[in-house]
Parts: structure tokens; C-alpha cells; sequence
């Protein structure tokens, strides 16, 4: 079968690798890269859990191919911390005890900044409706709303 | 036992230890671990609901290059005993459900493994099947098992039935129906087994219970039990479907066959047709009581779909015992009967029998009050049991805050504020405590630090992280920083495992009582290293000091220092038993259940708005009162309520298996067994009482399970409110609400 190189920057840094065709972007980064962190939890794109940004934008990775990544960017949830550096979302995340057996969080976590990226004022039906991409099974979701309207605060400067 | 003039660490907001990595992608899951020279399994499973297999041959699978091994039935072990414990692993003779495993690949890739499947032949004779529990109680059904659909029944009786009705001025009698539903897990069921050159097993594995998964794979490899090591890697969910060692004993029969390490990881399709969810329930009831509303009689016939094999059988047991322990009767007769279907096997869902027998007797309920012209707040209100009162099978409840809960609910729902096409609803739960004998141990370190070893597992619910360690600090004196606990390893001292709302009030128990006996011990040495009595000295923040001259004073690394090399270590082993409680056994025949242990109750209260043109049912508010007994640790407890009454509300609204014509499920995708999201569930308030303590740790009573049972008949009772109609079968989805409005209004 023959094999495709691809080019794509993942969390910063350039990569150059040898797919073949029907490897999804999923197996790509967990099996490839071995950046374990998005995570496989249904492969039919219904639960979220390998969510990733795909230049800027939240994917169900499980659904894309690695040769649809060439030439693009990729932030995976190893790549939201910064020099060492939380991410306000993931704060909130760990002080409002939204995770809990935490196999959502990475694909929550990353659906949640696309949200605030896209809307940093959201209301609560607005979260509700901007994650439900991402189902989680231990929550309930109530800690998680609050964690994303603390985080979103926060980052706009507002005291929580 | 407070730690002296320490603020109390019980009770207190403190994050998980393990936040950090889940939010950074750092937290390994069973899927996750890079193996060298790892084979990946694939199974092979049956595409008919019930058939004879006729012939099986591997040998074009076993001749493809990079297939390591093949097994089939003939291959595993006799299923040891007991069975409702140890799984159902290959079909052997006779495939007894659509999507039974028939047979299981190794090779050196996935795909090589998927492939290899293909090229098993297996050629079927097809036999008539059953998919419907009561249809397989009628003498012509087909037979799953060759001795008899009826796995077991049993019976609660309390009082003279007949007598009691006569008595009764109102009456009440409607059949229910609960689809059975899967635990829908995020992280499908994954595991790793590899033998090292000395011939000792490892498993890596996600389960609730690391010692049990031991044990199981000790019978079915016929080992002893030291050369066997299970670790929980990082459970992504359990809620009872991970205490079985299925996935475990294929990867371990696999590596002992081929001597290399191999992974099996489900596909979410092959963890929904091989997993094992809820057993569904046919309920006929019947309700009556006086003019005056006071409940005098109740009647029920539970039928119980099991599935194709008996793991976990038992537990339908539980339902009776529920329904007898919420309200006062003067006569109960519940006939409670498991029966196969050729279906997948059924195992343990949080609460097992719990959802099902509240939203028969729960929409029953409401029904009657319906009848009696009462709110069905008051009739609760009348009848719910109370402190000295007993349950159907002659518990008595001496801490029960059963009353305050339904009251508290229906305060915070705001009971009887509602808009057009809105109603309101309730319901309570009565469950247990499963408190089971576990072992710590705890040693001080020299460098004043806390060591716990426990052989318990964390499945997310935070029983043990960070909770244990709240529970010695606040016992020890001791800063909760300074306390680190090991767990999931079976390699720890032996321990029940994450199940039936035990760990707080079991492995909990346990590191209290070790505790407990090292905070004793280190009074003693503070005590004669200061020269005064025991009862002279405090502890706090890790520090021991003379309460009346606290310049007198040592850190517990001094203390602990001083005596490494002539008292010993400061090591102790933390033991905790349950006690059972007392009940009439005249009342049960044949059930796993007479009593329930530590009980506790709980009400939630919603209000829904009901769209007549499309049935959907909109919840704008929901509550969940929980009589916890004590809070160890409030993010832990809160989120135990809030995912619980969320299971609870995906029950009721959109979650079940069906079958089709072929016996096929129709449910084989997230996109297909619908687990609600974001869209479906409002913020969900927890309330969480203390007033009744438990006999659990510093009080508590179990809150794992409790919190699933209430919403599919709070939300059928909301919607009746709304609507004027009932609808009797879960999930309560906009058809079944479309189709209830034109049977009513034509």
C-alpha cells in the first residue's frame, strides 16, 4: 500500500512523517508521535474524548485523516501548558473538581478553549451548547460549567 | 477524633492529587502504555442471536503472517466458581446472544489482528431466539440454557396481603417497563498482560477492583495468587461494568500461549455488544391505601431480564428490599424472578436493581396520589419511614433523614412554582453501604511523612484520592500534604475494590483504625519523651507539644527518628469488619438481600417542560437531596450526586438497549445508545444532609450508588404534572410522550 510523507506542526514544533492512508489523526499523535493524551472513546466522532485543535479549530480526530493534517497546525491537550505554565481552563479544571476519572478532560479541556476562544463572554446555555460535542460519563457536567465560567473570567481579567 | 485545635481537614474543599496530570494529558489509561514487543487481541464474535456452531476452523487465520495465536472455546478453562463472579469468556457449542465471542486473535498489529478474524470460518445452525424476559417465562419459549429460563426468583413477604387490601379505600395497579443500559464508560474496556522470566504474571488493566481481578485470573490461569500482579493503570470510569476479569484473562491466556505481552483494547461497538449492562425489568404493581392517604398494602411481580449467562445474578435480589425500605405498609408481597433472554449477559450497573424497582414503585406512588386527589409531596410526607421505624423486612432505621430529604427537595425544586406545559416531580431511593472487610497499612516515615499502602483502586470517584488521605490527616494531625497513599496495586494489602458505595466506609475504615492506632502510639512516645501522661499531649501540623507548655515540643520526624532502630519502624496495619445488620429472615425466601448495610436515603425533584408537538421533555430544573451521613470530602461527595443523578437522568430520558427481529441490538454506537450531553442537563444542585449519621467513617454512609435510582420515575411524575399523561417505559423518549398523548387525547 503505498505510504504518504506529511508535514504538520504539532504543539509548535514541526514533524515529518510517513502515514499510511487510512491512518486517522488520532492513531497519528497517540501512536505515532506517542502523545497519549487525546484519547480514543468511541471512534464514530459522538464523544468527543479525541478532541484537538486543527488550526485553531476543535476536530473529533478519530474522524480525520493524517494525510488531511499536511500543512496544518495541531495543539493536542500536552501542548495547552505553556513554559511550565497551566492554561486558566485547566486551573479551573483541577480547583472546581471537574475531573474526576479525568478520560474526557483532554477533549473537554481543548473543546473548552475553542469555546472561549470563539466566545470569551459565554452565558451558561451558551457553554451548554458549545460543549456538547464532549460527553462525559463521572460529572454530570454541573463542576464543569463551573470551571469553564471561572476560567473564562479569569481570562478576562475578571475576579472569579 | 479531631485533630487538636487543627482545623478540620474532613469536610474541607482539597484537590485530587491526580488533577494535574488529567488536565495535562499526563495521566496514563490502560490504552496508553507503551509495551516492547506488544501483540494486540482482537475478538471474534457471533452474528446471531442464538446458533449451534456447527464447525470452527482457525486454521486459515492462524496461517496469515503475523498471527501469534488463535483461541477458541475448547481453549479456555471450565468457568470456575462461583460463576455469577467469574465471567462468560468464548462461546463454546452454542452462541447464546448476538455479539457472544466466539473466538480471539493475537498478532503482531491491529490490523493484522482484525484481518485474521475474517479469516476464522465458523458455520452456524441458527436456532429461534428470545429477546423479551417475559416471553422467555412461557413454557414454548426457546431455551437458552438447556435446565430452564428461570434463573432464579425469591419473594419479600411482610403481613397479610389480602387483609391489607381489603382495608384499602383506593387502589392502584400499572405495569412498568426499564430497558437495560450500559455503563457507557468514556475509556472503553482495556488490558495488558506479560509474563516475566520468572514466570509472574502482570496485568495492566482499567477495574474497580485490582485484588478481585487477582483472584479471578488466580482460578481461571491456575495460579497462585503471589505470582499474580493486577494494577490499575487509570480506570476511565467503572460503575460496575469493570469488575469482571474478562478482558484480563483473554490477555493473560494469550501471553501465556504466545510467552510475548499482549494488549486487547474494545472497540466502544465490541464494549456495547459484549459488555455487561443493567438487567431490564417487566414490573406489574400494586398500590392501595385509606381515604385519609395513609398507604396500607403493596404487591409486586419484578421480572428481570438477565441476559444470556448468570454474572452477577444476585443482585436483583436488592429490589425488593428497596422498595420495602421508603415507606410504612402494613403488608408487602414482592416476587422478584431473573430470567434468560438470549441477549448479552447483564452484570452490575451502580445500584443495580435500585433504578428500576423506584421507577415502578415511585410512579405507583404519584399514580395513587393521583387517585386520592393528595400532592404526592404530602402523601410522602405522610408515609415516608422515620427514626425507630422498619422496613419491610424488619430493619430498623436509627439514623434516617429520610423526611428531611424529601422536605429539602421540594424546597430547593420550589414545589408548586411552575409555568404551562411545566410540572414537577420527585422521587427517593433507599440503598446501602456495601462496607466489606479491608486492610492498610501506614507507616510514619523518619521524615515525618505519612506512608498509607492500600489495595484499593481509584476509579475517578476520589474515594481514595484525595480522601483517604483527608481521612488521616484529620485523624493523624497531620498536614494532608504531607500524607501519600499508594493504591492500585494488588501487590497492597487485600482490599474490596470500588463498588457498592463501600470505599470511604471500607478501605476508609480501615486507614482510620490504622490511624487511629498511630496517632495512640505517638502520644505514647511524645508522652515519655516529655515525661508527662498521655492525655498531656497534642498534636498539630505534624508537630507533638505539651498542650499546657507547648515549648516543650517535638516534630513526629524527631519522634519517629528517635525509635527506627529500637521500637521499630512506626508501621501499622489498619483492619476494619462490618457488622450485618439485623432483620426478620421469616420475610425473604431465596433473596440475596434482607437488609441493607449503613443504609441511606435520598429524594431528587425536577421541573420539566414538556413540548406536546414534538414529546421532547426539557428539564429547567433539578435537585438531589442525599442523606450522606457525614461529608468527608464536599468536591467528592457533590460530584458522586451530580454524575449519579446525570446516569439517572440519561436512564430515564435516553438510554436502552432494544433488539430487533433477529435479535440484534439496535444500540451499537454512542450515536445509537445516546448518553445525554451538556444540551440535556441544567447545572444540578446537590444537598447534602448530615443530620443522620452513618456507621461509616466519622459517620458517613455511602454515596456512590444512591443518586442513580430517582430520576426516570421524578421525571415520568414531572411529566404527568405537565402533560396529564403517564408514560410507563423507559427511556421516556418524545415518541413514547407523542404516542401516551394520543392514546389519552386520541
Amino acid at each position: 500500500m503505498e505510504k504518504h510523507i506529511i508535514e504538520l506542526t504539532v504543539n509548535g514544533r514541526l514533524r515529518e512523517i510517513e502515514v499510511e492512508p487510512y491512518l486517522s489523526l488520532l492513531d497519528l499523535v497517540r501512536y505515532r508521535l506517542l502523545l497519549p493524551g487525546s484519547k480514543a472513546g468511541c471512534l464514530t466522532g459522538d464523544c468527543g474524548a479525541c478532541t484537538m485543535l486543527v488550526n485553531g479549530r476543535a476536530v473529533t480526530s478519530c474522524l480525520m485523516l493524517a494525510v488531511q493534517a499536511d500543512g496544518k497546525s495541531i495543539v493536542t491537550i500536552e501542548g495547552l501548558e505553556q513554559d511550565g505554565k497551566l492554561h486558566p481552563l485547566q486551573e479551573a479544571f483541577v480547583s472546581f473538581g471537574a475531573a474526576q476519572c479525568g478520560f474526557c478532560i483532554p477533549g473537554t479541556v481543548l473543546a473548552a478553549k475553542y469555546l472561549l476562544d470563539q466566545n470569551p463572554n459565554p452565558t451558561l446555555d451558551e457553554i451548554r451548547e458549545g460543549m456538547a460535542g464532549n460527553l462525559c460519563r463521572c460529572t454530570g457536567y454541573t463542576k464543569i460549567y463551573e470551571a469553564i465560567e471561572a476560567a473564562s473570567a479569569a481570562m478576562r481579567g475578571e475576579k472569579v | 477524633m479531631t485533630a487538636d485545635a487543627q482545623e478540620s481537614v474532613i469536610g474541607r474543599r482539597v484537590v485530587r492529587n491526580d488533577a494535574y496530570k488529567k488536565v495535562t494529558g499526563a495521566m496514563t489509561y490502560a490504552d496508553d502504555l507503551y509495551l516492547p514487543n506488544l501483540l494486540h487481541a482482537k475478538l471474534l464474535l457471533s452474528p446471531h442471536a442464538h446458533a449451534r456452531i456447527v464447525a470452527l476452523d482457525t486454521s486459515r487465520a492462524e496461517a496469515l503472517e503475523g498471527v501469534r495465536a488463535v483461541l477458541t472455546g475448547p481453549d479456555i478453562p471450565p468457568r470456575p466458581e462461583p460463576t455469577a463472579i467469574h465471567g462468560h469468556l468464548l462461546a463454546t457449542g452454542k452462541v447464546r446472544f448476538y455479539g457472544d465471542p466466539v473466538a480471539i486473535v493475537a498478532a503482531d498489529d491491529e490490523v493484522t489482528a482484525a484481518q485474521a478474524t475474517r479469516l476464522i470460518d465458523v458455520r452456524y445452525e441458527p436456532l429461534p431466539h428470545v429477546t423479551d424476559q417475559v416471553r422467555a417465562m412461557e413454557p414454548d419459549a426457546p431455551k437458552v440454557h438447556d435446565d430452564g429460563n428461570v434463573v432464579s426468583a425469591g419473594r419479600l413477604r411482610k403481613g397479610d396481603l389480602d387483609a391489607a387490601f381489603a382495608r384499602c379505600d383506593v387502589v392502584h395497579e400499572n405495569t412498568y417497563r426499564m430497558a437495560s443500559v450500559h455503563q457507557a464508560y468514556m475509556e472503553p474496556r482495556s488490558a495488558s498482560a506479560a509474563f516475566d522470566p520468572s514466570g509472574h504474571l502482570t496485568v495492566w488493566t482499567s477495574t474497580q477492583t485490582v485484588h478481585s481481578i487477582k483472584s479471578q485470573l488466580s482460578r481461571w490461569m491456575a495460579m497462585p495468587e503471589n505470582k499474580i500482579t493486577v494494577i490499575n493503570i487509570g480506570c476511565g470510569g467503572g460503575f460496575g461494568g469493570k469488575l469482571q476479569a474478562i478482558p484480563e484473562t483473554y490477555v493473560a491466556l494469550l501471553a501465556r500461549k504466545t510467552n510475548r505481552p499482549v494488549r486487547l483494547t474494545l472497540t466502544r461497538r465490541e464494549d456495547l455488544l459484549t459488555g455487561n449492562p443493567r438487567k431490564g425489568l417487566y414490573a406489574e404493581v400494586k398500590i392501595g391505601a385509606t381515604r385519609d392517604g395513609a398507604l396500607k398494602a403493596l404487591q409486586a411481580r419484578l421480572v428481570w431480564d438477565q441476559g444470556a449467562y448468570d454474572t452477577y445474578a444476585m443482585t436483583h435480589g436488592q429490589g425488593p428490599v428497596t422498595m420495602g425500605g421508603l415507606y410504612r405498609f402494613d403488608a408487602v408481597d414482592i416476587e422478584s424472578i431473573n430470567v434468560y433472554t438470549n441477549t448479552l449477559n447483564r452484570g452490575s450497573f451502580r445500584a443495580p436493581a435500585a433504578p428500576k424497582v423506584i421507577f415502578a414503585l415511585e410512579s405507583a406512588i404519584d399514580e395513587l396520589a393521583g387517585k386520592l386527589d393528595m400532592d404526592p409531596l404530602e402523601l410522602r410526607l405522610k408515609n415516608c419511614l422515620t427514626q425507630g421505624e422498619k422496613s419491610a423486612t424488619g430493619q430498623q432505621f436509627d439514623s434516617i433523614a429520610l423526611k428531611e430529604c424529601i422536605q429539602r427537595a421540594a424546597e430547593a425544586v420550589g414545589w408548586g412554582k411552575k409555568g404551562p406545559n411545566q410540572g414537577q416531580g420527585m422521587a427517593s431511593v433507599f440503598w446501602f453501604t456495601l462496607q466489606m472487610p479491608s486492610s492498610v497499612f501506614l507507616r510514619i516515615g523518619d521524615d515525618g511523612k505519612v506512608y498509607v499502602t492500600t489495595g484499593g483502586s481509584e476509579t475517578g470517584t476520589g474515594s481514595i484520592d484525595p480522601s483517604i488521605a483527608m481521612i488521616v490527616a484529620e485523624t493523624l494531625g497531620v498536614p494532608v500534604k504531607d500524607i501519600h497513599v499508594d493504591a492500585d496495586s494488588s501487590d497492597g494489602p487485600w482490599d474490596p475494590g470500588a463498588s457498592g458505595s463501600k470505599t470511604i466506609s471500607s478501605t476508609g475504615y480501615a486507614a482510620w483504625n490504622a490511624a487511629r492506632e498511630a496517632r495512640q502510639r505517638l502520644l505514647e512516645l511524645a508522652a515519655a519523651r516529655f515525661k508527662v501522661g498521655v492525655d498531656e499531649v497534642s498534636i498539630r501540623e505534624g508537630g507533638l507539644f505539651v498542650t499546657d507548655n507547648p515549648e516543650q515540643a517535638a516534630t513526629i520526624a524527631q519522634i519517629a527518628l528517635a525509635v527506627k532502630f529500637q521500637e521499630g519502624p512506626l508501621s501499622f496495619v489498619g483492619r476494619f469488619a462490618p457488622r450485618p445488620p439485623a432483620f426478620d429472615p421469616k420475610t425473604i425466601d431465596n433473596l440475596s438481600n434482607g437488609a441493607f448495610n449503613n443504609p441511606s436515603w435520598g429524594t431528587h425533584a425536577c421541573t420539566v417542560e414538556v413540548d406536546p408537538e414534538t414529546g421532547t421533555v426539557r428539564i429547567l430544573k433539578y435537585v438531589a437531596a442525599h442523606d450522606v451521613g457525614k461529608v468527608i470530602n464536599p468536591l467528592g461527595c457533590a460530584g458522586q450526586i451530580q454524575g449519579g443523578a446525570f446516569q439517572s437522568i440519561g436512564q430515564a430520558l435516553t438510554e436502552g438497549y432494544s433488539w430487533d427481529e433477529e435479535g440484534r441490538p439496535l444500540t451499537t454506537s454512542l450515536g445509537e445508545y445516546l448518553v445525554p450531553t451538556t444540551a440535556d442537563i441544567p447545572p444540578i444542585e446537590a444537598i447534602m444532609i448530615e443530620s443522620a449519621p452513618g456507621t461509616g467513617t466519622f459517620g458517613a454512609k455511602g454515596i456512590g450508588e444512591p443518586p442513580v435510582a430517582p430520576a426516570p420515575a421524578a421525571i415520568a411524575n414531572a411529566i404527568e404534572d405537565a402533560i396529564g399523561v403517564r408514560v410507563t417505559e423507559t427511556p421516556i423518549t418524545p415518541e413514547r410522550v407523542r404516542r401516551a398523548l394520543r392514546e389519552k387525547h386520541g
